[in-house]
């Protein structure tokens, strides 16, 4: 996709929580641009679904030649006794125990290597998990 | 991304109903939560995060970002 500016990636994600029936949760969608091709989304504090379970998420954001690059990011999925939380950090990084883009499932301390992911992709995700 | 499912006119009321922008204000206030949640200043945080002395949890990234990005 190509977006001219982070308001319009921020629309494209409000876009897409809204098809997905949420539309009591967009006003906890919030983003704070730096210039208009570098900020940050965040949720104010969480998005809630239907059975309780939660989203909380932030993605660092920079827009090169329209496309969206992602310097950082966690998307924290909990439901009752389980999360999973995708994260993106470079500067943490360390051979062998702490991959830039790695994946916690239900512990804080053990991180598994991952792709680098989106809140497009993990959203998504979520509602063909749990809610479809 | 997906946005097939609503009208041009439907898009419009969607955005009308997101949260938009962040004030400065409401960053501060969440920064001061973050403090007071685990008893230190951002100051002092950014030390510890630095030093890999605190934990990668939501809240200590999401302490870090905030603070990454302050004028």
């Amino acid at each position: 996709m190509n977006y001219r500016t982070l308001k319009d990636y921020y629309d494209s994600v409000v876009y897409l929580v809204a098809v997905n029936g949420l539309t009591s949760e967009l006003h906890r969608i919030r983003f704070s641009p730096k210039s208009p091709t570098v900020g940050y989304l965040r949720s104010e504090p969480l998005i809630t679904f239907a059975d309780g379970a939660t989203l909380r998420f932030h993605e660092e954001l920079q827009l090169e030649n329209r496309q969206v690059q992602r310097l950082g990011y966690a998307f924290h999925y909990e439901r009752q006794g389980y999360f999973f939380r995708y994260d993106k950090d470079l500067k943490r990084a360390k051979p062998y125990c702490h991959h830039e883009t790695h994946l916690h499932a239900n512990q804080e301390n053990i991180r598994f290597i991952t792709h680098e992911t989106s809140f497009e992709e993990v959203f998504t995700f979520i509602m063909k998990c749990f809610y479809s | 991304m997906a946005t097939g499912k609503l009208r041009k006119d439907e898009l419009e009321d969607v955005t009308s109903l997101a949260g938009g922008e962040m004030t400065d204000e409401e960053i501060q206030r969440i920064l001061k939560g973050y403090e007071q949640q685990f008893g230190m200043t951002s100051e002092e945080f950014l030390k510890m995060w630095a030093e890999d002395a605190v934990p990668d949890t939501y809240e200590t990234m999401d302490w870090a970002m905030l603070l990454r990005y302050q004028e």
